[in-house]
């Protein structure tokens, strides 16, 4: 589209319009509204395909037989049908095993995490002890620090414990909660300061303020918050595989890679199949919370 | 109910600038209501929040019923509060915003629900009791606010602009409501206001303060004829009093230019106060509007009339001789004309003040001559 700033233009004859006269010729807001919405909708479709085409080639490779999936060109509809990549995930590796793992794994870091990080940042922004923002900042830098780089000290510390292939080698490392406290704290410091102080004049002390006054406002975070940390503990990859080595406490993507290499990297449909059953329950938590979260967005939309 | 003491008291948010609140002294008798009133940044709402604990108090004290609550905290002082925003906890009904306090307080229950109902009654607020505040109107939500603080029988009721985001009508009744309900219930109350009508018409006493600092405090009455100073004296009244600075003066009467005198009616124990020249603050009402020039009067040029009805007020330059060494502050000479004066813009006037009407300010310290020593 010819950008109207462009010098070098003159074939433009809206540039000239307005030595004709009155008899001006602006673009109705329909027409800007329908290229406004071409555009739109064509952006949409673009962010849509990059996401969708992956997810819906794992779906369909999940339904594919093996020579199916090496077909060259590639197919686009799985021909024959081949559920019974499904059934061989169930049959060949412990998933219901793995499943149990990664539930025990992602309730007790989501409980954990949230607790702490709500705590935290409710003493980081609500009480005033000396070194409040030192230790801020010690939670922001820790943030900055990639945590493979401290995976190795980590490693061979848990290790000496003796905590290899247990619940406590893979859950207390991983337990700890910058980025909660961060997004907590700054979301408590945008609450009203006169709310918080109408009910330190009421007299409420720590837990009737931090459940009947400070969590009730804080709803949409509080949820965007243990999604993301829901999510982020159900994929967790790199931590649990170095934790673990067979299937007594192995999550969910752990045992994909079992499957994997008890097929010799070669077999994909069953891999795919485990990959979709393992993101179903993740598919479920979001349809659930995602109601909540909008359904707070909006409520906090009006202050009382 | 309870008396209130503020000894030295003071706030320093800075200890590089002036303080916020700046060694006050102040006594509020028991069941009073005193109303803290002065420009944005004068330190009325930081008063009330070291009387209310959400403030430290750094030097000085600060005693409820003759007991020092200083270094007491907020839930400990038995204070409640009603903030400008009204402050109600978004997620509760009208009737947990109110009975939230009393259950903190383990309150038996029965007792509660007694409370909240007799609240909500002298608020005429029961048809809204289940609902939340997003809900209701602003004026709603400040009942709410205002029942919340009722129903704790507080020692103090500090309120802070707690009519500020109402609508004009409401506000007014709102703010006789209030006094009202006050005189009632007989509890000490301090109410900050930058608004100076609520202050004249609610207070048993006015505080005026300027950077953290109390210019006086007095009835609203005494202060509005009595002004301490000229900060008061500007302050208090609508529209603001005319002061009339380098005034020299000679017998009663001020010179105004050569030849060109005005009748003060000053009194001579006064006179003997100053070091000759004064300031002079006449209000509005305090003129005579006169037709011709009779030797005593000063001609003034109407540039703007605001018309309220019963009354209008006339916005005019004082029309001096060149060599006056008279000045009037901000230029403006304001004049209230009766209903049946009628002014035109562009006129000239002659004016003089009526008799008792002139206060007279000292030309440095601009203190009140008639709070000098002789």
């Amino acid at each position: 589209m010819a950008s109207p700033l462009t010098i070098a233009a003159p074939s433009a004859p809206e540039v000239a319009a307005p030595a004709i006269g009155p008899s001006r010729t602006p673009r109705t807001n329909g027409e800007r509204g329908l290229a406004g919405k071409i555009v739109g909708y064509l952006g949409i479709l673009l962010t849509v395909a990059v996401i969708l085409v992956p997810l819906y080639f794992i779906v369909i490779t999940s339904l594919k037989t093996q020579p199916d999936i090496y077909r060259d060109p590639i197919t686009w509809w799985p021909n024959p049908l081949a559920p019974e990549n499904y059934s061989y995930v169930g049959e060949h590796v412990s998933f219901g095993k793995y499943f149990r793992n990664s539930v025990i794994i992602t309730a007790v870091l989501t409980v954990v995490k949230v607790t702490l990080g709500v705590l935290s940042a409710y003493a980081l922004s609500f009480l005033r002890f000396p070194g409040r923002t030192l230790v801020f900042f010690l939670v922001i830098a820790s943030l900055m620090v990639p945590n493979q780089i401290t995976i190795i000290s980590n490693y061979s510390l848990v290790a000496q414990w003796g905590w290899r292939n247990t619940f406590a080698g893979i859950i207390v490392p991983l337990a700890g909660v910058a980025f909660g406290t961060f997004l907590m704290r700054n979301h408590f410091l945008s609450l009203p300061k006169e709310i918080i102080e109408a009910a330190r004049m009421d007299g409420a002390g720590f837990g009737r303020m931090l459940f009947r006054v400070v969590l009730p406002m804080s709803w949409p975070t509080l949820v965007a918050f243990t999604l993301i940390t829901i999510v982020n503990e159900w994929n967790e990859y790199l931590w649990p595989f170095l934790m673990s080595d067979t299937d007594k406490v192995a999550p969910l993507p752990i045992g994909l890679t079992f499957l994997q290499n008890n097929e010799g990297l070669t077999n994909w449909g069953p891999v795919m199949a485990g990959t979709v059953l393992a993101s179903i329950p993740i598919l479920i938590v979001f349809l659930v919370l995602q109601k909540q979260m909008i359904k707070g967005l909006t409520a906090g939309a009006v202050k009382g | 109910m309870a008396t209130v003491e503020f000894r030295e008291a003071s706030r320093i948010f800075d200890t590089m600038s002036r303080p916020a609140v700046n060694r006050i002294n102040l006594d509020i008798a028991d069941g009073e209501f005193l109303v803290l009133v002065g420009p944005s940044g004068c330190g009325k709402s930081t008063t009330l929040r070291m009387l209310a604990g959400l403030e430290p108090v750094d030097q000085g004290q600060i005693l409820i019923d003759g007991v020092d609550v200083t270094d007491k905290r907020a839930r400990d002082r038995d204070c409640a509060m009603v903030f400008q925003s009204y402050a109600l906890y978004p997620n509760m009904t009208a009737r947990q915003n109110m009975s939230f306090a009393l259950e903190n307080a383990r309150m038996p229950k029965a007792q509660i629900t007694e409370k909240v109902a007799a609240a909500a009654k002298m608020l005429e607020l029961e048809d809204l009791l289940d609902r939340k505040p997003a809900k209701m109107s602003g004026g709603q939500r400040q009942r709410i606010a205002m029942g919340r603080a009722i129903v704790r029988d507080p020692k103090v009721f500090c309120m802070d602009e707690p009519l500020s985001n109402l609508d004009a009508k409401l506000r007014v009744t709102t703010r006789s409501q209030i006094a009202t309900l006050q005189r009632r219930l007989g509890v000490t109350t301090v109410y900050v206001t930058h608004d100076q009508t609520e202050a004249m018409t609610m207070g048993d006493r006015v505080c005026v303060l300027k950077d953290g600092e109390i210019q006086q405090v007095d009835r609203p009455t005494f202060l509005y004829e009595h002004p301490a100073n000229t900060f008061v004296a500007g302050f208090i009244g609508s529209p603001a009093i005319t002061l009339i600075e380098n005034v020299e003066v000679s017998g009663s009467r001020a010179v105004m230019g050569e030849g060109h005198r005005m009748e003060l009616g000053m009194d001579p124990v006064l006179a003997s106060r100053t070091p000759g020249r004064v300031i002079v603050g006449i209000r509005p009402e305090g003129w005579e509007v006169l037709s011709e020039d009779d030797g005593s009067t000063v001609p003034l040029r109407v540039d703007l009339i605001e018309e309220l009805g019963s009354e209008s007020f006339a916005y005019c330059t004082p029309l001096m001789t060149a060599d006056s060494p008279v000045t009037v502050r901000n230029s403006r000479v304001t004049v209230r004309a009766g209903k049946r004066q009628k002014l035109s813009v562009g006129e000239t006037i002659h004016v003089r003040p009526g008799p008792d009407e002139a206060s007279f300010f000292h030309p440095e310290s601009e203190v009140n001559l008639e709070f000098l020593e002789g």
